[in-house]
């Protein structure tokens, strides 16, 4: 099957590089940026979008309100946290329960600076919208081409 | 073996989709039960207030909900219902991306306490 032995550990270094791969188009998928994941072991989904001017940031808070969402910048780095308890409704049994409580925390790490005065966070049916406008230097420019 | 007209018609008969079909994802759900209802709890994040479609035929119960922010896929769930739900008195609820869809039962199904009469 291997002509030569260093055919095999080449063939198993594709595997890895297959999987790192994987690995990151998941990453990519759930929103990019870093991941971290707080002690209740929850991570929200989300995802973030570079628009050129700011970066905005989405995710997916449902039965949540402004007040369970904690959101803060430090250094280019964009922390958001809550927690959603359980709403077992009083008097009911429950048959299903796929929508567990979590408390959860999700960090973004942000490729350039931003202007930390004018970030905005809007809890809205259950997304979290959080707009972050680069800071002037870091906004992308239109270099003027001139014919000579 | 299909022969070559038989291929044709079978082209004929499908129609051309304009719109690309979004992909069906599978909301989170609880189902809750008490006396009087049934009460199932669905988790669609970014949904407005018309973005929900809820359908209910015999006992099927058919969930469907869509964000403006996205538009390759929908929140899709579907329920078999027991026989006792009074179908003309159920009602939803949605709420911060929460919705509730509660399924009285019917009259005849909810458990009585009899009195007992002297005599």
């Amino acid at each position: 099957m291997f002509a030569r032995w260093v055919d095999m550990d080449s063939a198993f270094s594709v595997m890895d590089e297959f999987r790192r791969r994987m690995d990151r188009m998941w990453s990519d998928l759930e929103g990019g940026g870093g991941l971290l994941e707080g002690p209740g072991g929850g991570s929200v989904r989300g995802r973030i979008e570079d628009a050129g001017s700011e970066f905005v940031i989405v995710a997916e808070v449902p039965g949540l309100g402004e007040k369970d969402v904690d959101v803060r910048l430090h250094e280019d780095v964009l922390t958001v946290r809550g927690e959603r308890k359980a709403d077992v409704p009083e008097g009911y049994r429950a048959h299903r329960q796929e929508r567990l409580p979590v408390r959860f925390t999700r960090s973004f790490s942000l490729s350039s600076k931003i202007d930390a005065e004018r970030v905005s966070a809007v809890v809205k049916d259950g997304l979290l919208t959080v707009r972050l406008p680069k800071a002037p230097e870091s906004r992308p420019r239109q270099i003027e081409v001139k014919g000579s | 073996m299909a022969t070559s007209s038989e291929m044709a018609k079978r082209k004929e008969d499908r129609p051309e989709r304009l719109e690309p079909e979004r992909l069906g994802v599978a909301p989170p759900v609880d189902i809750f039960e008490n006396a009087e209802e049934l009460l199932i709890v669905v988790d669609v994040p970014g949904v407005p207030q018309d973005g929900v479609g809820i359908d209910l035929e015999k006992s099927q119960l058919a969930v469907t909900a869509r964000r403006p922010d996205r538009d390759d896929f929908e929140y899709r769930r579907a329920f078999v219902l027991p026989g006792d739900v009074d179908a003309e008195r159920v009602s939803a609820h949605l709420k911060d991306g929460v919705l509730r869809v509660h399924l009285p039962k019917r009259e005849s199904a909810r458990p009585r306490q009899i009195q007992v009469r002297a005599g």
